[in-house]
């Protein structure tokens, strides 16, 4: 009677640690949630896309192995892997949150930058072409120039409006279109001048 | 003693027959159990589901969530079938486990993700390609439109519009080159259709070179003065605007001929003061001004206005445009050969050829200015051009 007393204390206690062991990583699971919520935040699609595929992967696998837990006999169960996977996941996901907003503040400052040189050099050009020397000939180059900077300056303050509203990708590529507008005028200038200068030395 | 020995023998013969058959059953199970496990059914398909779950990651990084996301969805319906069944199984008692149809489902799964991977490549292949067709159709139009700009004055809002397409083009370009394919291939569009409207346009007003009616009136104006040239053994000029050039006619025959530098606005025919073209008629030359005595180099002065181009400015001013006046002072002179329209209206010709020409004519000689005979020449030949580029019916 003593041994199957003690045989079935054991048996209970056993059976309680099983299922104290196969308790599934809700906090983890809950840290990587927060984490991946985090990073699609910060726009790591946009900014840190290869980190987040990392993370999403991590996710995917962790989801893959608490289905596969879930579906086996109770006391069979063993989370251990679904933790760690978790835990990789969370860790990934930080990974590209973190990228994202440094990646971001970089483009951002790097933009602020430039649509400071472009306006600088909008204004530098223009002041150039404002004291070109006019006179026959040389009038309707000016007028074409003038058409290029008046739409390099619309292009600088659409730039300036995305800019505001976050759309970096979309507010560089119009500031880089406008830098090299205003330098293809600016090298059309100084070439103008050259010219002369050379003319008025071999005359 | 007998009987009762004779029934422990028979109950001993009874169990070996009993153990015997239990032993029997028991190796039977044993077998039916290890059959399972030593034909590999119960083996997890790991390397198919592996493979399956890297070639669905290809896809997605292949970006089939955006360039096929209806085969992405059955790629990702397919894994997740796949998945169920290999936990369904995994669930199971190992002996009662059959990966079969799993590892079946995960081949199927696999070569659909491959063929969406394909796809997916594929697609952002032939949208990569289009957006560089788009931009490098854009940069011909443009560039065809730039070359209108030089060889003829551009409307203020022709010259915005030609403005606004290049940076659009170069703008176009970035989003190329950040990979936003969709967007720089929408922009690229808009770029190429303001340039072929701006180059439509320009296209049209240079098409009074080959209007008929007018070159068969240039045509004989310049046939009458050559044959009054043969006649007298005289000098006379006879200026092509079309293809830019001057020649000097004496007894008929050609003397010289000089490339020219017209007025800013050189296509159309001069109408008022300050309009930039250079006239369209038949003239003389009224002075002679030697060097010092022009500011460029040395001029040879017409009589423009003549009766024809003062009848046609009065009927100008009847339809209400507001103008100072014909204008005046239309000279041949020097400072040219700069290879590009920049007078008011005048002809240049390089100091040079001035020298040469300058001694070969005298007061009174006819200068003879036409749009074209037909021959062609730099906006001829751009009209024709910018028509076969963006597909526009010759007339």
């Amino acid at each position: 009677m003593l041994y199957l007393r003690n045989s079935l204390i054991l048996l209970s206690l056993t059976v309680i640690a099983l299922a104290g062991c196969a308790k599934p990583p809700e906090a983890e699971q809950q840290a990587a949630m927060a984490a991946m919520q985090q990073a699609t935040q910060s726009e790591a699609e946009t900014y840190a896309p290869e980190a987040l595929q990392k993370a999403k992967t991590a996710q995917a696998a962790f989801e893959e192995e608490m289905k596969l837990q879930e579906e086996k006999f109770a006391l069979t169960r063993k989370y251990d892997k679904a933790k760690t996977l978790a835990q990789e996941a969370e860790t990934a996901a930080q990974t590209a949150a973190q990228q994202a907003v440094e990646r971001k503040q970089a483009m951002r400052q790097e933009l602020q930058g430039q649509i400071e040189t472009t306006q600088a050099l909008l204004q530098e050009v223009q002041g150039m072409l404002s004291s070109a020397p006019t006179g026959k000939g040389s009038t309707m180059d000016l007028q074409v120039m003038g058409s290029d900077l008046t739409a390099a300056s619309t292009t600088i303050d659409e730039a300036q409006a995305l800019f505001s509203q976050d759309q970096l990708t979309e507010a560089a590529a119009k500031l880089q279109a406008a830098q090299s507008t205003i330098e293809s005028v600016k090298t059309s200038i100084e070439q103008a001048r050259q010219m002369k200068a050379g003319a008025r030395k071999s005359s | 003693m007998q009987p009762h020995s004779n029934t422990r023998t028979r109950g001993i013969r009874h169990k070996r027959w009993l153990v015997l058959g239990l032993g029997a059953l028991g190796l039977s199970a044993g077998a039916a159990a290890l059959f399972p496990i030593v034909s590999g059914r119960t083996s997890p398909p790991e390397t198919a589901r592996q493979t399956a779950l890297h070639a669905y990651g290809e896809a997605m990084q292949r970006g089939a969530a955006h360039w096929v996301p209806e085969s992405l969805a059955v790629s990702e319906s397919l894994l997740d079938s796949s998945l169920t069944e290999y936990r369904r199984q995994t669930a199971r008692f190992l002996p009662l486990r059959n990966y079969e149809e799993c590892r079946q489902l995960f081949e199927q799964a696999e070569t659909h993700a491959w063929k969406t991977a394909r796809e997916a490549m594929v697609r952002h292949e032939s949208a990569n390609t289009a957006a560089r067709e788009q931009l490098g159709r854009a940069s011909q139009v443009l560039a065809l439109g730039r070359d209108f700009a030089v060889l003829m004055p551009l409307t203020p809002q022709e010259r915005r519009d030609m403005a606004q397409a290049q940076v659009w083009l170069k703008e176009a370009e970035a989003l190329l080159q950040a990979g936003s394919l969709e967007a720089a291939t929408l922009l690229g569009a808009r770029a190429e259709s303001l340039g072929a409207q701006v180059g439509a346009a320009c296209s049209a007003r240079a098409g009074r070179y080959a209007d008929l009616r007018l070159l068969e009136d240039w045509q004989r104006l310049s046939d009458e003065t050559i044959a009054w040239s043969r006649r007298t053994g005289q000098a006379a000029i006879v200026v092509s605007k079309a293809s830019h050039t001057l020649t000097l006619y004496r007894g008929g025959l050609v003397k010289q001929r000089f490339a020219v530098d017209l007025g800013t606005n050189s296509i159309a025919p001069k109408r008022m003061s300050g309009d930039g073209a250079t006239p369209e008629g038949k003239y003389r030359i009224v002075a002679k001004k030697d060097v010092g005595h022009s500011i460029y180099y040395k001029a040879l002065l017409l009589d423009y206005p003549s009766k024809e181009d003062l009848a046609a400015f009065r009927e100008l001013r009847r339809s209400g445009v507001s103008t100072t006046g014909p204008g005046g002072q239309i000279e041949i002179h020097g400072e040219g050969g700069r290879r590009k329209d920049w007078t008011r209206g005048c002809m240049a010709l390089t100091n040079q050829e001035m020298d040469t020409l300058f001694p070969a004519v005298r007061i009174g000689t006819p200068v003879v200015i036409v749009g074209s005979h037909g021959e062609g020449g730099p906006i001829v030949d751009l009209v024709m051009r910018f028509r076969e580029t963006v597909g526009e019916e010759l007339p």
